[in-house]
């Protein structure tokens, strides 16, 4: 018994040994290029390290950017690596404070460029991009990276989660339909097709439950009826005829008409509407131009002959939507390489690399050049109608958009599910207060 | 005539408590079961052919996915690294102080174990934002030693280990030392073949604690190759979605190793857990 | 005996070790909880009690901490009753290898890592469209059910899940006790006519009391420390929170609202509740059980 036990924790100490022997090995590499950059006898080689999400077409495109960059820069390493979305943000924070266990470049979402931009842990925008930024940006793409003045983060993209719509070409065809110009023409699709079974879909007919969809649709049928979600302080207003309508609305759409559940808030469905539309078992899902790449990538379908999209009908007369900061790029201020790291956005920025991986992201431009750029419309012609309309976005507001979604979310859910307010108006108005007393009146 | 009525009834009652206690084994082990025969079918099968549980078209997609998209030895590895470590230094911290707890005499002794005794009462999931600014302002974020030297001792370890010690005879302890024992030899020669079982006991809880632990390496750890096992179930979630297959045949090669350990030693694995029970 | 040499020499270590990783954590998390605290900022203001003050207008922090009682009472009484059964049912069974087989089976999910059962029952057992219950249900004619995305049902799909993932630990430690008892109590209880559940109640019971109160402390103590199921199989705390308990609101308001101050105070609640049910462990531990 004695030398059973003694022999287990032998080979142990031994198993230890020999995979932490392979492990300082690995280690020493790094090591020993860190020395080299910091000690630069003859050449300096940088290394930076570059953070994003994972994704498998925008991963197969951050990687050739850093590809291309390196054979023109063959002095400076670019590291890549990406991460779960969901691990994503708590990482950036963590390895930001950490200011040695993290990255040089951070991929970040605007959304929370608001929580990160006055902290310190970002390193501010050279000026050379601010004046590109002063001509040629939208609003809505730099509205989170600024504070006091200065920018934090460079805008990868036009974020815009309305406007567009995923429509499966196959089952329209199929059923003898033809794509909806108006929103009546819209909903009268969805009531033909939608088929439910139980708490489970058959047939979405117009999906719009996802965590962006909700908020962006209801605050685009508003303001596409010449409302505002705001007051004139500031503060919000969701309790307008036209908020109150319009949630009506979305609210009857799940309930009463079924065209789609909730599955994609509340978890257990196994995924988004698009993903269902893409295994034939949804009409419409309203959703930014990103779900495109996923439909070729993952699916390997086509467009045009699966699929189509389209623009999607505006509820009210005017076009008029809120958008948020997308996907940027920002440097770490504890980076030691920030030069480098600036030298690899300048060249991501530039169109013609910028350009193909707004294609393979199935990204807006944030800049009106590119918008002009003939090469990304011959690219991307399925944009097309949405680009006209990008100059109709109004930023959505500088608040941690995640707080401000999840509320709305969850009093969709609630409105949906439950008796717990007598009237939507009633949810609204305890929406209105919680969102003010955290993100307007707390501040 | 009774005693055989009575020999049939305790028989029927025997066959129930028998076929009571296979069903719930069969309810234990169906979920890994399904994990197993669902890593062997491809992600559309699942979703096409959901009313099946057995494959119709048996892959390997995807375990070939999780070691080829994912660095899976290198997340074994640092699992082994962490639970290796952890568990031997625990079991070396926890007997040695644990003896000295049990057999010296020296000031504030009561003072000093009482700390361990209320330190024992804080879970770490209470201390999770504390520990993490602690690790970070120590460099040691996004290091495998992040999770190793936080680690090093356990305070149920020491009061386990003590309890033990005590009841070996301070006899056989004094009259070593009359023998010119040196204070290790004692410890090494002595004390430690009479704890076994608690060693025992100790190994099981520290190495099923640190393998399985999720919370830590989730807050710790930063880069994707510095991960343990538990981290890498959710490597095949997008944003949007789950890779199901891949997800499935990951989990089944983190559950592996875990598994032939404790069928291995699954008697030491519950005499350990009940020893713990009595003491 | 003395050395205080040798004594020092190994004791030093050691408390560096316990003070630094062990007690700072608490009197440093403490310190943090009156501060609005985000330490990639350069400031971070004193701000008193207001954290705490916060607390009674927080619903999240309401509904978690009745979530979690509820789940900690729910589970741990189903627990209880489910493996004492268990033990009892295994003690009698003669065959030294057919019991020690079913112990081993009923340990295996202890094992495993949590979150592997957790994403299986996510994936093969709850969901909607490919988990098996709704297949069940399917096949039967009757409507699907969402049972981790209904918030009336995510926190009883918890609870059954964590009874399944950790009863092997209990009944080993049950049917453990129960062997310790000898027999001859059984016998006379036996001789004396008694049937098998009243001397379950008046005979085993009684003298499995020490190791009853040892299981259930500790049980109740390691339930409200759960994370894994409330994070990876009920996706976050969702839907509308009604899953989340307190473990995980601490870890979303830190390491995603990056509000480590605030979630410092709602830890400290948390550690409040365990030092209570600690304390009274320690009490019923003093009374003699004896024989």
């Amino acid at each position: 018994m004695k030398s059973r036990i003694f022999s287990i924790i032998l080979a142990m100490v031994v198993l230890i040994g020999v995979l932490a022997g392979c492990g300082g090995r690995a280690g020493d590499n790094t090591d020993k290029s860190a020395d080299t950059s910091s000690g630069g006898d003859k050449k300096e080689k940088v290394e930076i390290k570059y953070w994003a999400h994972q994704n498998e077409g925008w991963n197969k495109s951050h990687k050739e950017l850093a590809e291309k960059f390196m054979k023109v820069n063959p002095d400076i390493t670019v590291l890549t690596e990406f991460f779960p979305y969901d691990d994503f943000e708590s990482k950036i924070q963590t390895s930001l404070m950490s200011k040695t266990g993290g990255a040089d470049i951070y991929e970040l979402w605007g959304g929370w460029g608001v929580d990160f931009s006055p902290t310190g842990a970002l390193a501010k925008v050279p000026d050379k991009f601010v004046e590109e930024f002063k001509k040629d940006y939208f609003a809505p793409t730099l509205g989170s990276f600024e504070h006091d003045g200065a920018y934090y983060g460079v805008p990868l993209e036009f974020n815009i989660e309305v406007g567009g719509l995923l429509v499966n070409k196959k089952l329209f065809d199929e059923k003898g339909l033809s794509y909806p110009k108006t929103w009546d023409e819209m909903l009268k699709i969805a009531d033909q097709t939608s088929v439910k079974d139980g708490a489970v879909m058959v047939m979405r007919g117009f999906d719009f439950v996802t965590y962006d969809n909700v908020t962006y649709t209801w605050l685009s049928m508003l303001m596409s009826k010449g409302a505002s979600y705001f007051n004139e302080d500031g503060t919000f207003n969701f309790t307008s005829p036209e908020a109150v309508d319009a949630m009506t609305q979305l609210v009857s759409y799940v309930v009463d008409k079924g065209y789609t559940n909730l599955d994609a808030l509340t978890g257990g469905g196994g995924g988004e509407g698009h993903y269902f539309l893409y295994e034939d078992q949804a009409m419409m899902v309203a959703r930014g131009p990103w779900v495109i790449s996923e439909g070729i990538e993952m699916y390997g379908l086509q467009q045009g002959v699966d699929f189509d999209y389209i623009a999607m009908p505006w509820y009210g007369d005017k076009i008029a939507f809120p958008a948020e900061t997308g996907w940027g790029l920002v440097v770490a201020e504890s980076s030691q390489n920030k030069d480098a790291a600036w030298k690899f956005i300048e060249f991501v920025m530039e169109p013609e690399n910028l350009v193909p991986h707004l294609q393979m992201c199935g990204m807006l431009p944030p800049r009106q050049s590119i918008i002009d750029n003939t090469d990304y419309k011959e690219r991307m012609p399925h944009v097309v109608p949405l680009l006209d309309i990008l100059k109709h976005g109004e930023y959505i507001g500088h608040f941690n958009t995640d707080v401000f979604k999840e509320a709305i979310n969850n009093m969709f859910v609630e409105l949906c599910t439950t008796n717990n307010y007598p009237t939507i108006k009633d949810g609204l108005a305890a929406l209105e207060e919680k969102l003010n007393n955290e993100l307007i009146l707390g501040k | 005539m009774a005693s055989v009525n009575s020999r049939k009834r305790k028989h029927l009652a025997k066959t129930i408590i028998i076929v009571f206690l296979l069903i719930v084994a069969v309810l234990v082990v169906f979920p890994y079961t399904l994990m197993l025969l669902t890593s062997f079918r491809s992600t559309t099968e699942i979703l096409r052919h959901s009313e099946r549980i057995w494959p119709i078209n048996w892959t390997v997609a995807g375990y070939i996915k999780v070691f080829t998209r994912a660095p899976f030895f290198k997340w074994f590895r640092n699992s082994v690294i962490i639970t290796g470590s952890v568990t031997l230094a625990v079991l070396f911290t926890s007997t040695i102080t644990g003896f000295i707890f049990a057999k010296y005499q020296f000031k504030y002794k009561n003072t000093l174990f009482f700390i361990i005794l209320a330190s024992m009462m804080v879970p770490s999931q209470v201390t999770m934002v504390p520990s993490f600014l602690i690790v970070n302002w120590l460099g040691l974020y996004n290091k495998l030693t992040a999770l190793i030297i936080p680690a090093l001792v356990s305070s149920f370890g020491i009061f386990l280990c003590k309890q033990f010690i005590e009841d070996i005879p301070d006899s056989l302890c004094e009259s070593a030392k009359i023998d010119g024992a040196a204070d290790f030899t004692i410890y090494f020669r002595i004390i430690l073949p009479q704890i076994r079982p608690a060693i025992g006991a100790l190994a099981v809880f520290t190495f099923l604690g640190t393998w399985n632990d999720y919370l830590g390496p989730l807050i710790m750890l930063s880069e994707v190759e510095r991960m343990t096992l538990p981290l890498a179930l959710s490597f095949f979630n997008s944003q949007h979605s789950t890779d199901i297959n891949a997800t499935m045949s990951a989990a089944t090669l983190v559950m592996l190793p875990v598994t032939i350990v404790f069928i291995a030693f699954q008697n030491q694995f519950i005499k350990g857990v009940s020893l713990t029970g009595i003491k | 005996m003395k050395n205080n040499k040798f004594v020092f020499a190994v004791l030093f270590p050691i408390f560096v070790l316990v003070i630094v990783f062990l007690v700072l954590p608490l009197i440093y998390g403490l310190g943090i909880s009156f501060f609005e605290y985000n330490p990639l900022r350069q400031t971070n203001p004193f701000v008193g009690l207001s954290n705490y003050a916060k607390l009674f207008r927080d619903d999240v922090f309401i509904k978690a901490t009745t979530n979690t009682l509820f789940f900690v009472f729910v589970t741990v009484t189903i627990n209880i009753i489910f493996t004492l059964t268990l033990a009892q049912f295994i003690t009698t069974i003669h065959s030294n290898k057919i019991r020690s087989f079913f112990r081993t089976v009923y340990f295996l999910p202890c094992v495993a890592p949590m979150v592997v059962a957790a994403t299986v029952w996510g994936g093969n057992i709850y969901s909607t469209r490919y988990g098996i219950l709704n297949t069940i249900l399917s096949s039967m004619g009757m409507p699907r059910v969402n049972f981790i995305g209904d918030a009336n049902l995510v926190m009883y799909c918890l609870i059954i899940f964590t009874v399944w993932v950790d009863f092997g630990y209990n009944t080993v430690l049950f049917s453990a006790g129960l062997d310790s008892i000898p027999t001859q109590f059984d016998e006379a209880g036996k001789i004396d006519g008694a049937g098998p559940f009243q001397r379950f109640i008046y005979i085993t019971f009684p003298l499995l009391r020490r190791t009853f109160v040892f299981v259930t402390i500790m049980t109740i103590i390691s339930h409200f420390q759960m994370f894994v199921q409330f994070m990876v199989l009920a996706q976050r705390g969702g839907p509308n929170n009604a899953s989340t308990v307190l473990t995980f609101y601490v870890y979303k308001l830190a390491f995603i609202n990056k509000d480590m101050g605030y979630a410092s105070a709602v830890a400290f609640v948390l550690f409040i509740i365990i030092m209570v049910v600690t304390l009274i462990q320690r009490r019923l531990n003093r009374i003699d059980w004896g024989y």
